[in-house]
């Protein structure tokens, strides 16, 4: 069991709630259309339930997978940028992270997981990625 | 089959409870623990359906209970089927819930979202291998991608850094996350005191006049739903 926060319900007309309403740009829909994104990413934890154990492992897998290449990618973006690394050296690394690209696609494609599954929520220490 | 549902942990466990009707017009009550009381109320079915009317139920109950405690919300939906083991929390995290009560004390949080335009309006996305002929083309894709998002995120941090200093300085604890979206600029919440309500609510309304191009939407008050993940029991 866990108690944990939750996100003030933005998106109600309800009289009550309207009452908590501050201030609101006249050209609110955009940002109401992107908090609903956030809300839609959010709920991002590895699933573990029995019926979908399989899909829970691959994710927690996955998302190991794509923080390893995210820093992969930071060091080797370092390193170009520092001048510190050949032509053959940048083909080689490009051509490994695009054939990690491939097979992380086909992966999650298999998986049935979206690039915000990987992006799993580690409760108070915030995203993973 | 039956759950208990949890709204809050609260102090002063011997007060009277609010008179107000929970989920699904259910009775509250309260699981007393030392000096720290749950409330609950028991639920049909394993679960609570994620439901307008539900999430305003849950939200009416928390704030009458702020009327007269120091109050720690809990994450909508979260259910038990067994008293023990909200028992066993209160008791194990006793102190945590404690200290984290003290913080919420007196306070409610203030929420404040700003939407924005980057420059140029376009998506930031990674490349992908089926878009590019090589590794040199996707390694320079990547360092472009990498260059533009840095660049965004300085332009933001920068602008964020005018926005939320006259708002900080009136709050006992803040949560700001920048650019959680590419459109979102600024997710923040701020824990103020009762008697500090009135001036953030003035400062946000003159940001919004002083920055035109930007989306506010500010609500308030709301129970410290941020500001109580350091008690959280897992």
């Amino acid at each position: 069991m866990s108690f944990q926060i939750a996100e003030p319900a933005l998106n109600t007309n309800d009289g009550d709630v309207d009452s908590k309403l501050i201030c609101a740009s006249e050209d609110i829909a955009a940002l109401t259309e992107e908090l609903m994104t956030v809300r839609a990413s959010t709920p991002n934890r590895v699933v573990l339930d029995p019926d979908k154990v399989e899909q829970g492992l691959a994710q927690l897998v996955l998302t190991v997978i794509e923080l390893l290449r995210q820093l992969m990618e930071r060091q080797a973006m370092h390193r170009v940028e520092n001048g510190t690394i050949d032509d053959a050296a940048i083909e080689r690394l490009g051509l490994a992270f695009m054939r990690l690209d491939t097979r992380m696609t086909e992966l999650k494609q298999t998986f049935g997981l979206r690039d915000e599954d990987l992006n799993i929520d580690l409760g108070p220490l915030g995203k993973l990625l | 089959m039956g759950v208990l549902y949890i709204y809050a942990i609260v102090d002063q466990p011997d007060g009277d409870l609010p008179d107000i009707r929970g989920i699904g017009d259910a009775a509250i009550s309260g699981l007393h623990v030392g000096d720290l009381l749950a409330i609950v109320s028991t639920v049909e079915g394993d679960s609570v359906p994620f439901s307008r009317t539900n999430l305003l139920c849950h939200e009416r109950v928390i704030e009458a209970l702020m009327r007269g405690r120091a109050v720690l919300p809990t994450r909508f939906g979260t259910t038990t089927e067994h008293a023990e083991r909200i028992a066993k929390a209160l008791e194990t995290n006793g102190a945590g819930f404690r200290a984290n009560l003290d913080r919420v004390r007196g306070r409610v949080e203030i929420a404040l979202r700003v939407g924005w335009k980057p420059e140029a309006d376009e998506p930031i996305t990674r490349p992908r291998a089926a878009d590019v002929a090589d590794g040199r083309s996707y390694m320079q894709a990547l360092l472009a991608q990498t260059q533009r998002s840095r660049q965004r995120r300085d332009t933001a941090e920068a602008l964020a850094a005018k926005l939320t200093p006259g708002l900080a300085e009136l709050a006992d604890a803040v949560v700001e996350k920048i650019l959680p979206t590419p459109q979102l600029l600024l997710k923040a919440a701020y824990l103020v005191r009762h008697a500090h309500v009135a001036e953030i609510r003035r400062r946000i309304t003159a940001l919004r006049t002083e920055y035109p191009d930007l989306a506010f939407l500010a609500t308030g008050p709301w129970p410290a739903y941020s500001f109580v993940a350091e008690g959280n029991v897992a």
